[in-house]
C-alpha cells in the first residue's frame, strides 16, 4: 500500500486548533482576531512550481499551551508521480464500486492545465481538476461512472444525468482531499480553477461542471448548529446537510440542479448522528465568480 | 509467467494473497474474479485457499510462510481449522504470539532463507527458524524494518524497494544466495512486498504495472520460459568464467 507517513496525524492536530481557534473567535465576535493566519502564493495561470499556504495556531481557551504546529502546503499540476497517490484518494470515488480507477487519473494526468494537486511534501492530499467531456467522453472510466450514476439516482432525475452526461459543454468537476484537510485551501483551490479554466483553450468552452461530492445528512433534527462550520444558527426539524468541504457548500447554493443518494455505509465510519451521502451538482461556470466570493465569506478570510 | 491481477479497486495483490511453492492463501472478495485469476494459474498444482485472517481480508500481511510451514498471527481464530484441514499435511501451520503482529510485513522468507525485523523477540525468531527452516537474518531494506512490504523474493531471485543502496543490495544478495534488483511494482510503488506475490515458477502484481516493470520481475526471478539453447548459453557463460 502506499507509503502513508505521519502527515494526516500532523494534518488532523492542525485542523483540531484551527477549529478551536474558530470557535473562539466566533465566541469574541470578531473574526478579526484570528489566532491564525493564512497565506497563499498567488496562483497563475500556469500553475508550475509551489506556493504554499501556513497555519499556525497557538493556545487554547483554556490557556494551556498547544505544540504550534506549521504545515506546509503545496500546489502544483498534477504530474506523473502523483499518480499513485491520486488513486489513492480516487479509490473509492464511485462510493466502493470497482472501475476503470487508472483511466481515471490518466485523464486527470493528461489535463493537468485544468487541475491543481494539493501535497504535503510528497503526499498527495487533495485534488481539484475538470475534465472536459467533449474530450474523455468515450472512456471506461466515464462510463463507469454513467453506470454508477443512473443506478443510483431516483428515476425522475434519470434523463437529467444522461443529458449532462452527453452534454459536450459540460466539464466534470474532480474535488477530493482527506476529510481533515484544513478549509482554507479551498479559496486558492477555487480561484486556481477559474484561471485555469478561463485559459482553457479548448472547444467547445465548458458552459456547466458536474460535481459528484460527499456530504452528511444529519439524522437527529438540529436543535443546535450542525455542521463543521458551526456558525449556521438555524434550527431546523428536518435532517441538515452537513457538507465536508466548503465550496460544495457554495456551489449547491449556485447549482442548476442537485441530485443526492444515501452512499453506503462502512462498518468503520457507522456513526449514529448521521449518515453518509453523496451528492451530484451542476453548476454554470458563470457562477463560479459568485461562488469564490460565497466561499471568502463563509470562511471569514481573505485569500490574498 | 507474471500475471497482472486486481482486488476489487486495489493494486496491492501482496495484501490480499499470499503465495509459496506449495500452497496459496486468497481473500474473501465481493467479486470471484480475483480468486479466479489464482485459481486459473495454480490450481494444477497446488492448492488454492479462500480464507479471512484475524477477521480481515489482508491474508498476505497477516501470515507468512513457505513450503515448509504457514506462521499465522496469534488474533486468528475461526479460520485456523479452516485453513489446517486445507494445507498439505507437510505444511506446519503454527499461530505466534508476537507484538509486530502482521507477520506478513516484518517477515520475508523463501524455503531457506528469511528476513525479519530487526525488533522481532528471540522466541518469535526461533518459532520462525524451527518451523520455516530457514536460516534467520535481522536485516533492514532501504532503511525500511518493515522487511516483508519493500522485499520480495523466492528460491530463484527477488525483487526489493527502490532506494536500496548498491552495497546493500550486495550485502543482502549474499545473504539470501540469490539475485537481486531494486525495482518498483504497480506503476512506481516502492512498496514491492505488498505489490508483488511470486513462488518459484509464477507471479502476480497489480494491474497498473508498466511492461518494464513486469519485465524486470520476470527476468530476476526467472520466470521467463527460455528454450533449452538459452540455458546451455547462460550456464556456458558462468562456467567458463570460473574456468578463468
Amino acid at each position: 500500500m502506499p507509503k502513508r507517513k505521519h502527515e494526516p496525524e500532523v494534518v488532523q492536530q492542525v485542523e483540531e486548533e484551527q477549529q478551536e481557534a474558530e470557535e473562539e473567535a466566533e465566541e469574541e465576535n470578531g473574526a478579526g482576531q484570528d489566532s491564525e493566519s493564512v497565506e497563499s502564493g498567488s496562483s497563475s495561470d500556469d500553475m508550475e512550481g509551489p506556493s504554499s499556504a501556513e497555519e499556525e495556531s497557538e493556545d487554547d481557551s483554556d490557556g494551556e499551551a498547544f505544540d504550534s504546529v506549521t504545515v506546509d502546503f503545496d500546489f502544483s499540476e498534477p504530474q506523473e508521480d502523483d499518480f499513485l497517490g491520486l488513486k489513492v484518494l480516487l479509490t473509492n470515488y464511485l462510493d466502493g464500486v470497482t472501475y476503470d480507477g487508472s483511466g481515471l487519473v490518466d485523464l486527470v494526468l493528461k489535463h493537468s492545465k485544468l487541475g491543481t494537486v494539493i501535497k504535503c511534501e510528497d503526499d498527495v492530499l487533495g485534488v481539484t481538476t475538470v475534465l472536459p467531456l467533449a474530450s474523455v467522453a468515450g472512456t471506461r472510466s466515464l462510463s463507469d461512472l454513467g453506470k454508477f450514476l443512473l443506478a443510483r439516482v431516483g428515476p425522475e432525475l434519470k434523463d437529467r444525468v444522461q443529458q449532462s452526461l452527453a452534454d459536450k459543454a459540460m466539464g466534470l468537476l474532480l474535488s477530493e482531499r482527506l476529510i481533515n484537510c484544513p478549509p482554507a485551501v479551498a479559496p486558492p483551490l477555487q480561484q486556481a480553477l477559474r484561471e485555469d479554466l478561463q485559459a482553457h483553450q479548448g472547444k467547445p468552452r465548458m458552459k456547466h461542471l458536474l460535481l459528484l461530492a460527499r456530504a452528511f445528512r444529519d439524522s437527529r433534527p438540529a436543535e443546535q448548529p450542525a455542521g463543521k462550520k458551526g456558525g449556521k444558527g438555524s434550527s431546523s426539524s428536518k435532517a441538515e446537510l452537513i457538507f465536508t468541504q466548503p465550496e460544495v457548500e457554495c456551489c449547491f447554493k449556485h447549482a442548476v440542479w442537485t441530485a443526492e443518494f444515501a452512499a453506503r455505509e462502512t462498518q468503520e465510519g457507522r456513526n449514529k448522528s448521521c449518515r453518509p451521502v453523496r451528492l451530484i451538482l451542476c453548476i454554470p461556470c458563470a457562477a463560479l465568480h459568485r461562488i469564490g466570493q460565497d466561499l471568502e465569506a463563509l470562511l471569514g478570510s481573505p485569500a490574498e | 509467467m507474471a500475471t497482472r491481477a486486481q482486488f476489487e479497486n486495489s493494486n496491492d495483490v501482496g495484501v490480499f494473497a499470499r503465495l509459496t511453492n506449495a500452497y496459496c492463501l486468497v481473500a474473501l472478495g465481493a467479486a470471484e474474479n480475483f480468486y479466479s485469476v489464482f485459481e486459473a494459474e495454480l490450481a494444477d498444482h497446488i492448492p488454492v485457499i479462500k480464507t479471512s485472517l484475524a477477521g480481515t481480508r489482508l491474508v498476505g500481511r497477516m501470515s507468512v510462510g513457505n513450503k515448509n510451514g504457514l506462521l499465522l498471527p496469534n488474533t486468528t481464530t475461526d479460520q485456523l481449522m479452516h485453513i489446517r484441514n486445507s494445507l498439505p499435511d507437510e505444511v506446519v501451520v503454527q499461530r505466534i504470539d508476537e507484538r509486530l503482529s502482521a507477520l506478513g510485513n516484518v517477515i520475508a522468507c523463501n524455503d531457506y532463507v528469511g528476513l525479519i525485523h530487526p525488533d522481532i523477540d528471540r522466541e518469535t525468531e526461533e518459532i520462525v527458524a524451527d518451523v520455516l527452516g530457514l536460516e534467520v537474518f535481522r536485516q533492514t531494506v532501504a532503511g525500511n524494518t518493515l522487511v516483508g512490504s519493500y522485499a520480495a523474493f523466492t528460491n530463484q531471485g527477488g525483487v526489493v524497494a527502490p532506494g536500496t543502496t548498491v552495497e546493500d543490495l550486495d550485502e543482502l544478495s549474499s545473504l539470501l544466495q540469490v539475485p537481486l534488483v531494486a525495482g518498483t511494482v504497480n506503476r512506481g510503488s516502492d512498496v514491492v512486498g505488498a505489490g508483488l506475490v511470486c513462488n518459484d515458477w509464477s507471479a502476480f502484481c497489480g494491474l497498473d504495472t508498466t511492461t518494464t516493470e513486469l519485465s524486470v520481475i520476470e527476468s530476476v526471478l526467472k520466470l521467463r520460459t527460455s528454450n533449452p539453447s538459452q540455458i546451455v548459453n547462460e550456464m556456458r557463460a558462468s562456467l567458463i568464467d570460473s574456468m578463468v
